[in-house]
């Protein structure tokens, strides 16, 4: 599994992140706590502007659910009280999909292909957690979110397979798949933030599914956030003896 | 010297408005909600797809459904378009043909379709669709295209009908007869332009409209159920070229600067409107029912009979198909399932919007178990 990140690569914006994974390339652009306009401020909390922007073109119908799904989950992590009548600017930039990789990186509109917001939206989640980290914005915990697809039921022995991080290939041949994504407590997956669930799939599989999500989730977390952060203080701080 | 401070109180109703989250847990902590329903109680949906008469009386619509629930209405319409495959296209359809009689499972992902929703929430006002209108129809778009609902094959138009103009002599009118290559198979061997209408291959688009009037509470379950109604209801027309139709084009001529017409003709397809060769439409799996719950953190006031100790006790209720401003400005924590009469699940959207309401496994498992008991019922 690919999973690169860059963090402060926007010399204008607070905070920013730039999340390569093996399907999805996004740039994280945080602003705030600022000024809102006045239809924006709320009077106790911080008000959240989430904007998501698709690789090509202009954003559509799709991008308003990518932005609403984020808004619903990141206005759980955030500590709003703490920044009440601001603004906290959201900015994801995605690069690169899995469709725009699959067609060799021109873009055709092709009807036949079947879109996998989902997967856009995992990514987002865990750029976003980077970028928050590095414009200095106040969690209530870590988060981190993965994708998981369930193969269909093989036709001779019935064993279906969990496949972690999903090419749109495997996707393609998948019967349902999944994005769940936790808030991370002393290394440990403690709450459920979000779960996004589309094709068949029954209760039982849902459940397994939501444990190795946990695994996945704090395997993330264990591996590549405290990595990143750890090595993104040292270079903040290098001139500090 | 000490002011006395009045107690202000307001009615119910005014609460309500000004402090919706304490309106509704002082109706919580009496073990009601706002709208009088119980905690897990669904409001009650009237479904009257085969009794409205939209579809007969529109040439243009061929599926319709009316909902009600409450004093909300949903009206979905379905209309048409016909699109020509392209070349890749085709060859799923050719893989499609060979695994025919087996069943849905063979199927990848990219052999199915969805249809193109247009949430309309009437407000008495008119301008860009809203973010909500947004938001639901691409939520629907992305539910229907993976659940595996309509498989692409099912939408392909298979027999292309050829319309012929005859002119009787003796009453110097045109008749115009429509052969199909299915129900008239001698006939159409020995038309002239027979092989040049098989070439190319369509398919028909489904548009959905659904207009929303009087919306109190979350909709996107009605209009889901509204959607997949009038797709049971939804009849396929047939679909003919007329090789005879001629246009005028107007082309400038490359000496001067006048325009001449010049004639073309030009192939056009057209539906057939003959309800009798309607066909429906076929459905690779069932809808399902869709169920939205909401969690909400309460405070519950423990009274021991002799003692005066009060115990307050916290638990996150779990409410069923919200409603009302109050629900729906102060329950962030919500889920959203749609579970089909074989107990599977197509859709779950979860979101813990509010830290301290949170929705746990235990209440995950709960409402799953409610979801699935209503769709039995249904």
């Amino acid at each position: 599994m690919t999973f690169k990140v860059r963090t402060s690569v926007l010399d204008n914006s607070d905070g920013s992140a730039e999340l390569t994974t093996s399907d999805v390339k996004l740039i994280v652009s945080i602003t705030g706590p600022i000024e809102p306009k006045p239809r924006q401020e709320l009077p106790n909390v911080a008000s959240l502007e989430i904007v998501v922007r698709p690789a090509v073109g202009l954003s559509t119908t799709r991008e308003k659910v990518l932005e609403d799904k984020l808004r619903g989950m990141l206005q759980a992590v955030i500590v709003r009280h703490l920044y009440p009548r601001q603004l906290i600017q959201i900015i994801v930039q995605i690069q690169a999909t899995p469709l725009s990789k699959h067609q060799g990186g021109a873009y055709s509109n092709h009807r036949d292909e079947v879109e996998y917001s989902n997967v856009e939206l995992n990514a987002a989640i865990n750029g976003c957690y980077f970028a928050l980290v590095d414009a200095g914005i106040a969690l209530y915990s870590s988060f981190a979110s993965t994708c998981i697809s369930i193969t269909k039921p093989h036709e001779i022995n019935d064993n279906q397979e969990y496949i972690i991080q999903p090419t749109l290939d495997q996707l393609n041949n998948s019967s349902s798949h999944h994005i769940i994504c936790f808030s991370i407590e002393d290394k440990k997956a403690t709450k459920l933030l979000l779960i996004d669930s589309l094709g068949e799939f029954t209760e039982e599989e849902l459940f397994t599914v939501i444990s190795k999500g946990v695994e996945q989730t704090e395997l993330l977390h264990e591996n590549y956030q405290r990595k990143y952060i750890s090595d993104k203080i040292h270079n903040d701080y290098i001139w500090k003896s | 010297m000490t002011t006395e401070l009045k107690q202000v109180s307001f009615p119910p109703e005014v609460l309500a408005r000004i402090v919706p989250e304490v309106s509704l847990q002082r109706h919580l902590s009496i073990g009601l909600r706002p709208n009088l329903r119980n905690f897990l109680e669904f409001k009650p949906i009237e479904i009257a797809s085969h009794a409205n008469n939209i579809t007969t009386t529109n040439d243009n619509v061929f599926g319709s459904s009316i909902v009600k629930s409450g004093n909300s209405t949903i009206v979905t319409t379905v209309t048409l378009g016909v699109v020509e495959n392209t070349n890749s296209s085709t060859s799923t359809f050719n893989n499609n043909n060979n695994n025919n009689n087996n069943n849905n499972n063979n199927l990848t992902n990219d052999q199915f379709t969805s249809i193109y929703p247009v949430i309309d929430i009437q407000r008495g006002r008119s301008g860009a669709p809203s973010d909500e209108e947004m938001i639901l129809s691409q939520n629907l778009y992305e539910t229907i295209l993976h659940s595996r609902l309509i498989s692409k094959a099912a939408l392909k138009i298979n027999h292309c009908g050829l319309a012929i103009k005859e002119t009787d002599i003796n009453s110097d009118k045109d008749n115009i007869q429509i052969f199909y290559p299915d129900i008239h198979p001698q006939v159409f061997v020995n038309l002239p332009s027979s092989s040049s209408t098989l070439k190319k291959s369509y398919s028909f688009v489904i548009f959905c409209h659904v207009k929303v009037f009087s919306k109190i509470s979350t909709i996107f379950d009605l209009c889901y159920s509204s959607i997949i109604d009038a797709l049971h209801d939804l009849k396929l027309p047939r679909v003919y070229i007329t090789d005879f139709s001629s246009t005028k084009i107007s082309v400038k001529s490359r000496n001067s600067n006048t325009r001449g017409l010049v004639g073309v003709s030009k192939s056009s397809l057209n539906i057939d409107l003959n309800n009798e060769l309607y066909y429906p439409l076929e459905l690779s799996s069932e809808g399902g029912i869709s169920c939205n719950f909401g969690a909400i953190k309460t405070v519950k006031n423990k009274q021991e009979d002799e003692d005066i100790t009060m115990e307050n006790e916290e638990v996150v209720e779990l409410l069923a198909d919200l409603e009302g401003e109050a629900e729906e400005s102060t329950i962030l924590s919500r889920i959203s399932i749609i579970v089909d009469g074989n107990e599977k699940i197509k859709r779950l959207s979860l979101i813990n919007g509010d830290i301290n309401s949170e929705i746990s496994l235990d209440i995950l498992q709960r409402a799953i178990d409610v979801a699935k008991l209503r769709s039995r019922n249904d």
